[in-house]
């Protein structure tokens, strides 16, 4: 385009121009086209020269992005095959051990109608999960905890065993164990961690009647429905009660426990609909004494039954509980007899930008024996913060009334926070 | 996979997972990432996504159909809690269809959960949450 620019020019000059025509020559116009054609050529010849550089750099580099693609590949390939070995690699004994832990500190004020006051600050619970799957189908649960802080001679806390059980699949449907594991009642007693009920303090109901956390050693087998039926049967270690027939005082935590009347345990639990559960558990142990000559009793059998129902209204969701529970024991003590205890907990949680917040009520009855009659109505109301699905702030206020004994009632608020993971 | 695509599968692709992507990610699983790139199998505008999330402790394997950035489909593959059980069955997984993300990163429905099987619940519905978010990359890429 250039050239023939520079050409048009020339010419329009040599036609053009009369001034020029007539000073020069023929051969002078002639001498100095030639001129004019040769530079030309070396401009062209030059234009010619870069257009071929420039088509081998464009092929060099075409060459090197065909490189840089395979390399990228080769790559790719690489890191894939790396991570899919490392996904599919189960050498080592970590690879298929689990931890995890909660833990739930506690601040309890309290008064009392008769005048005491009570301030507390306790790390109630500090526990450690350790599992391991020895194959896809057997494996090995356990938890162990530490209460109250300290443990030892003379100290507030323990150090305990709660779960050590080994469970096998023998099919998706059934399965078995064996060891130390917890009782299948309740909806607490399996189901503690503490972002994963209201309240600083675990209801009274389940603590005191069930008794919650109550684990024992032995054999176990469930099975699980494709509707979502579950069955559970277990056969275990049971309770020892001495003369004061408290409940929970019974329990042996599998530490050099005498070991003379099992108990056999059942439960059945529907899960079918998404936000219900309704379960139903019974529990009879031939002598709940351990067939001591120190105290009079005989059999005993707990009846627990639940339900549980969660469903979204508007921009939270509602979740209402409900247990009954309730000892029937064949003692020398016509008020120990019937020990039972039940609750209702309606609550509500609504996610915000900072977490989900939920707000709860409880009422909870209670008449159980620990060497006299204790009849409780327990009213509590508070609030939890979620800072994290696992962290939970807790607050609430609690109304306990004896009625039984006049100037006996307390009340008080507790703060908590929990976490697990 | 041939529920999805008949006998025409689609070979499998790969999503990595970007630097801008991440943090959206463990927005939804709220804890690190343990992965870098995702398998996807994709045909028009359907989309199959097998991902992992640990339920109390172990991993459960989920495969999610999503279509039209919608999901269509959802199973366990795998489970291997001893609670939570019930999330496998389709009594529960049936409420996930139809649901999609909202521009917050939640499901536009809420999921009502299952008493005791809190953590398998929660893994299956951040799982749902990420197929979402990964057919939605897809969609963007384009």
């Amino acid at each position: 385009m250039r050239i023939n620019n520079n050409i048009k020019s020339l010419v329009f000059t040599l036609l053009c121009s009369p001034v020029l025509a007539h000073a020069m020559t023929v051969d002078e116009l002639a001498a100095q086209f030639e001129a004019y054609k040769q530079q030309q050529a070396n401009v062209l010849g030059k234009i010619v020269q870069e257009n071929t550089q420039l088509k081998q750099q464009n092929q060099a580099l075409k060459t090197k992005i065909a490189t840089t693609l395979t390399a990228v590949e080769i790559n790719t390939n690489a890191v894939e095959t790396i991570a899919d070995n490392m996904q599919a690699s189960v050498g080592g004994w970590f690879e298929r051990t689990s931890l995890g832990a909660y833990g739930e500190l506690h601040y309890t004020n309290r008064s009392k109608e008769a005048g005491d006051h009570q301030e507390e600050s306790d790390f109630h619970r500090f526990v450690i999960f350790l599992g391991h799957e020895f194959t896809d189908k057997l494996r090995l649960y356990s938890e162990l905890e530490l209460e109250h802080s300290i443990a030892g001679d003379g100290k507030n806390g323990e150090i305990e065993l709660e779960q050590a059980y080994l469970e096998y699949d023998i099919s998706p449907q059934l399965s078995a164990k064996a060891g130390l594991f917890i009782m299948p009642v309740g909806i607490m007693n399996e189901t503690h961690e503490p972002a994963t009920f209201y309240g600083v303090e675990r209801n009274e109901v389940e603590k005191r009647i069930i008794p919650a956390t109550w684990w024992e050693a032995g054999i176990g087998t469930a099975y699980k429905f494709d509707n979502g039926v579950s069955a559970e049967v277990a056969v275990t270690t049971g309770l020892n009660l001495n003369d004061d027939y408290d409940i929970r005082k019974g329990r042996g935590k599998v530490s050099k426990q005498t070991a003379n009347d099992p108990i056999i345990a059942a439960r059945v639990k529907y899960t079918g609909i998404p936000g219900l559960e309704v379960a139903a558990s019974i529990l009879h142990q031939t002598d709940m004494g351990q067939s001591s000559d120190n105290v009079d009793i005989g059999a005993g059998t707990l009846y627990e039954g639940h339900t549980i129902y969660s469903h979204s209204i508007g921009i939270g969701t509602f979740t209402g509980k409900a247990l009954y529970s309730h000892w029937d024991i064949d003692a020398n003590n016509s008020a120990a007899e019937s020990q039972y205890g039940w609750y209702l907990e309606p609550s509500y949680k609504v996610p915000t930008d900072w977490g989900d917040v939920g707000i709860y009520a409880r009422f909870q009855q209670l008449d159980y024996f620990s060497g006299s009659v204790k009849n409780y109505d327990i009213w509590e109301t508070g609030a939890s913060w979620w800072l994290h699905e696992n962290v939970v702030l807790k607050a609430n206020y609690v109304y306990k009334q004896d009625t039984l004994q006049d100037n006996h009632d307390e009340n008080g608020f507790d703060l908590g926070v929990g976490y697990h993971f | 996979m041939q529920q999805t695509f008949g006998n025409n599968i689609p070979t499998a692709q790969v999503l990595w997972i970007s630097k801008a992507l991440k943090p959206t990610v463990e927005k939804i699983l709220q804890h690190q990432m343990g992965f870098l790139r995702v398998r996807y199998w994709q045909q028009d505008t359907t989309s199959v996504w097998i991902l992992e999330e640990i339920g109390k402790t172990k991993p459960i394997t989920i495969g999610v159909v999503v279509q039209a950035e919608k999901i269509a489909d959802i199973k366990v593959l795998a489970f291997r809690e001893s609670r939570g059980w019930e999330i496998k069955h389709e009594f529960f997984t049936n409420q996930f269809k139809g649901l999609y993300l909202t521009p917050d990163l939640h499901l536009n429905t809420p999921i009502d959960g299952i008493s005791g099987a809190t953590l398998s619940v929660r893994a299956m519905t951040k799982i749902s949450q990420l197929a979402l978010l990964f057919a939605q990359q897809l969609s963007i890429s384009k």
